[in-house]
């Protein structure tokens, strides 16, 4: 066996965390060898001493392991099989002592371990042992963590319900270490309302210790690669600037650099390169919180007195607490197309073909987008809407008659303003949006027409009364206009 | 419940109105609208708002430009009480305050997808700033490249209104385009021109100066010299079609050659394909028997060609349309543009979306002329049928690709300070008559969606109620495509 390597020094390690190296075995030969790998128990220079140690217990500090993710301490030898021409490997970890007897007796130092490989050919010959001694370098200081990775937000629009006691979003944060060799124990997130982060509201995430005396107080052997960590922010804002930046910080308070948030609406986001790298410029991505748009489809090829107040009450799960939107848009289409428009019509000139009138027994709320206001849309797709016509001038005599009534509304809209008591400067106000394509038909309720009396001057017979027209349907022709 | 056809003004699409049996005792005439003075004696009705009818033995009377005489002597009639108002656009119920709701109207988004187009020329990708000349209108690249309409320098004037652009055509310039080539389909093809006709002053007849808006003309007669099609203004007269030619004051849009899967003519249009026998002088009588009895007349005057349908067009003057909530009783709100200028206000601006479309069917087979396609040539002007016409052709008729196009305000160009402005142009096909009409409505749709802002006369959604006030769409003063009526 070529030795390339017989003695290594591993990285400096901060007391309760790890480093590991790996070593590679190349069996070059022309058959199978089996390696037997065995680890000596940790030796240490002056700097630890029974005297210095806890209950006078020394341990050993240098393992080897098959893996990263796994380690009995107690193992002592490894067994590999290695065909000709392929390779092998396993890890040496590195764990400083830490129990010290006083605080005043931990120091850095030296820890030492050897490693002996014996290989022995399925055809029976052997090759001379080969020797690794093994150096970990345990520091006392903690290193400035570095930068942070994967940061991102998750805008929460989950708790705004009806039901729930939290009326407000939230915000959970995403990130991960990306580097090796970084040493930390928890993390602190700041959360601004402004890009210049004047007076952040500051939280402190702190790394759990382990409890698997194997193992580094914080983290694995591999530092803390590939974890993830999350943090929720509850009972914020809509409509506010929001940015989040976040560092690492030691066991001494140190922090590392700032990594900047990105914002996304959704769960498990494919992050960019940027974010995914921590590069994200100061100060990230306002991650404010908008309302969204409830946006509903009906069908249907005839409709009288539609109430849309019950519609997206049921729509919205029999609730009116609509603070989680900004508005809402429902589409109006025919069920069948070949129909050509749907009929929409009003039962009574007090009756709108188009109704949005709250009930006095249940509370309405809703939140508002841009300009401050609650869009309520109305998209119209082959639907022609009429209005009730109005009742005919009623004739009894030349004096007696009852006035012809006005026809009815197309759309009979309350005026609806509401006060949030968590936001009592501001009213709240819905505002209509009506969108027609050229197919679809808007006719008011015509107003009731004039009656007629019809004398016979020359027989002096009795008046014949003509009471005005009743239009059931649509007139456009005689709408009054100015 | 008896339905009645009210005019011919093609006002809307269906102009009709249903009235109840209910009530009703006596025969009830519907005023009709928009025609000459009525008399009493088709026109008593109950329904118009300030129609009046004339005391007992009198024996004419005047009122409101009408004369009214009495139905008999002795007879009295006396309208009895006054006519209710339309519904209003919203009743204010509220909960919490006594004002009416904020409203906001836009038409709905639309698109179409342009695979079908042979040509698109369109405004919407204007890039040049309001004043901008030019003399060019390219079609949109991606469907056929190089096609463009040329006309003298600066005949076009990049003009913009309520945050649309569009272009101004020059009164006294045309654009076209000389012998461009294509394939003719021999499927469903159909054109759409959207422009507008203005002028500074209200102005109640646009086209006596402007009737010749659209024109093709091609060559399949050989050595023939023809005239060409011009699509705004052009009747069949009777009696000796040479004579009359293209008329003023009729609006008539249609039987362009570029719609038709065979080419036709004006020479064939007018004297019928040269395999057929036909007497001009009679020409018209016997599209009228053709008509009346839906069969071709024997002897030689056989198969002839239907002369076309022909519909007055209304001008609907989007300066009408009240556009400010402190005036909604604005009777005529002036169309204001820009063209790199100060604001120039125009009394009359009529936008007119043009639909042509053109299809073969065989004829019926009890028909003599089953010999022939027949060709079903349609104009839409504003949704409302103009023009439609059946032609007799010969599936081997000879037929040109060589087409010359040409649009221009009129015949009569730089009069009366008409001015004309265009929009969208485009030509498309479809695999049959059923999925043309679908393209055709999404066409027409998009394009309303692409015009709305000169459509409503206002860059963003239009406000129609205030807190205190309500901007009235009264009938007669809204454009057709809005098809929403309420005061």
């Amino acid at each position: 066996m070529s030795t390339y390597l017989t003695g290594v020094s591993l990285s400096q390690v901060p007391t309760g965390f790890g480093g590991y190296t790996g070593v590679v075995i190349q069996n070059s030969g022309n058959f199978p060898v089996q390696y037997t790998i065995n680890i000596s128990s940790t030796t240490f220079d002056a700097s630890v001493t029974p005297t210095k140690a806890a209950d006078g217990l020394l341990y050993d500090t240098i393992f080897i392991s098959d893996s990263l993710d796994y380690l009995d301490p107690n193992q002592k030898q490894i067994t590999k099989v290695i065909n000709c021409n392929e390779s092998g490997s396993f890890y040496i970890l590195h764990s400083p002592f830490r129990t010290f007897n006083l605080s005043s007796d931990r120091s850095e130092g030296a820890e030492y371990a050897a490693i002996t490989i014996n290989s022995q050919s399925n055809i029976g010959d052997s090759d001379s042992d080969l020797i690794i001694n093994v150096t970990g370098n345990r520091i006392t200081g903690f290193p400035i963590p570095k930068k942070l990775g994967e940061f991102y937000a998750v805008k929460d629009y989950s708790n705004i319900d009806a039901l729930s006691t939290t009326k407000s979003p939230s915000l959970t944060f995403y990130w991960s270490c990306i580097n090796n060799l970084d040493y930390f124990t928890g993390f602190k997130l700041e959360l601004s309302t402004n890009s210049s982060f004047t007076s952040p509201t500051t939280d402190y995430l702190y790394v759990k210790e382990n409890s698997d005396g194997g193992f580094p107080l914080y983290g694995g052997y591999d530092g803390f690669n590939n974890e993830t960590y999350s943090l929720k922010k509850t009972n914020l804002s809509f409509n506010q600037d929001y940015y989040a930046r976040i560092q690492a910080v030691n066991v001494t308070g140190g922090t590392g650099e700032y990594a900047y948030a990105t914002g996304y609406n959704y769960d498990y986001p494919i992050l960019d390169d940027t974010t995914f790298s921590g590069n994200h410029p100061s100060p990230g991505e306002n991650l404010k919180i908008t309302p969204t748009i409830l946006y509903l489809n009906y069908l249907s090829n005839a409709e009288t007195d539609f109430d849309l107040f019950d519609y997206v009450y049921q729509q919205n799960g029999n609730s009116a607490d609509f603070r989680k939107y900004s508005g809402i848009n429902v589409k109006f289409s025919p069920t069948d197309n070949s129909i050509g428009n749907a009929t929409y019509k009003a039962s009574s000139t007090s009756k709108g073909v188009i109704n949005f009138i709250p009930r006095d027994n249940i509370q309405m709320a809703f939140n508002t987008g841009d300009g401050g206001i609650f869009r309520l849309e109305l998209e119209f797709e082959n639907i022609g809407l009429y209005g009730y016509g109005g009742q005919g001038v009623d004739v009894k005599n030349i004096t007696n008659y009852s006035e012809a009534t006005n026809g009815g509304p197309i759309f009979k809209f309350d005026d609806v303003k509401y006060n949030d008591t968590s936001d009592s400067s501001n009213t709240r106000t819905i505002q209509y949006y009506i969108y027609k394509d050229l197919d679809s038909i808007f006719y008011a309720g015509i107003g009731g027409g004039k009656g007629l009396l019809l004398t016979d001057e020359t027989n002096k017979g009795f008046p014949i009364p003509i009471n005005g027209t009743k239009i059931e349907t649509i007139n456009y022709i005689n709408l009054k206009n100015p | 419940m008896p339905e009645y056809k009210i005019g011919n003004i093609n006002y809307l699409s269906e102009d009709k109105a249903v009235i109840s049996d209910e009530n009703i005792t006596t025969a009830i005439d519907i005023y009709k609208i928009d025609q000459p003075p009525q008399s009493t004696n088709n026109s008593t009705s109950n329904q118009a708002a300030s129609t009046k009818v004339p005391q007992a033995n009198s024996t004419t009377t005047s009122e409101n430009g009408q004369t009214l005489t009495p139905l008999s002597q002795g007879i009295k009639i006396e309208t009895i009480g006054s006519d209710g108002d339309s519904g209003k656009l919203t009743i204010k119920t509220s909960l919490t305050s006594n004002n009416l709701p904020n409203i906001y109207f836009n038409i709905r988004e639309n698109s179409f997808d342009s695979k079908n187009l042979y040509f698109r020329f369109k405004t919407s990708d204007i890039a040049s700033s309001a004043g901008t000349q030019t003399d060019t209108w390219s079609s949109d690249t991606n469907l056929l490249s190089g096609l463009s309409l040329t006309g003298d320098t600066n005949c076009l004037k990049v003009t913009q209104a309520y945050g649309q652009k569009f272009y101004e055509l020059i009164s006294t310039k045309s654009i076209s385009k000389s012998n461009f080539s294509f394939s003719l389909p021999q499927t469903p093809t159909y054109a759409f021109l959207v422009y507008a006709l203005a002028h500074a002053n209200v102005k109640t007849n646009l086209y006596s100066s402007s009737n010749q808006i659209h024109k093709f003309q091609a060559y399949s007669d050989i050595g023939v010299t023809v005239t060409p099609i011009y699509n705004n203004s052009y009747t069949a007269a009777s009696g000796n079609k040479f004579s009359g030619g293209p008329e003023q004051n009729y609006s008539v849009f249609s039987l362009s050659p570029l719609l038709s899967s065979q080419f036709i003519s004006p020479y064939q249009q007018v004297n019928g394909l040269n395999t057929v026998n036909i007497n001009n002088s009679t020409f018209a009588n016997n599209f009228s028997q053709w008509k009346q009895y839906n069969t071709v007349q024997s002897g030689t005057n056989n198969r002839t060609n239907s002369a076309p349908d022909f519909t007055s067009n209304k001008i609907f003057n989007l300066c009408n349309t009240p556009n400010s909530l402190s005036s909604p009783t604005a009777t005529n709100t002036p169309f204001i543009i820009n063209q790199g200028g100060s604001d120039i206000p125009l009394s009359t601006f009529s936008l007119f979306f043009i639909e042509m479309y053109s299809y073969l069917e065989l004829p019926a087979f009890n028909q003599q002329s089953n010999d022939y396609n027949i060709l079903n040539v349609v104009t839409k002007v504003n949704g409302s049928t103009s023009y439609s016409t059946r032609i007799f052709i010969k599936p081997d008729i000879n037929f040109s690709n060589n087409i010359n196009c040409n649009i221009s305000i009129g015949n009569n160009p730089g009069s009366d300070g008409i001015r004309m402005f265009l929009f969208d142009y485009l030509y498309g096909t479809s695999r049959d008559v059923s999925s043309m009409n679908q393209d055709r409505n999404l066409i027409l749709e998009s394009l309303g969606y692409n015009n709305r802002k000169v459509l409503l006369k206002s860059s963003t959604d239009l406000q129609m109620t205030n807190a205190t006030s309500s901007l009235r769409f009264p009938a007669y003063l809204s454009h057709p495509f809005l098809n929403m009526y309420f005061s």
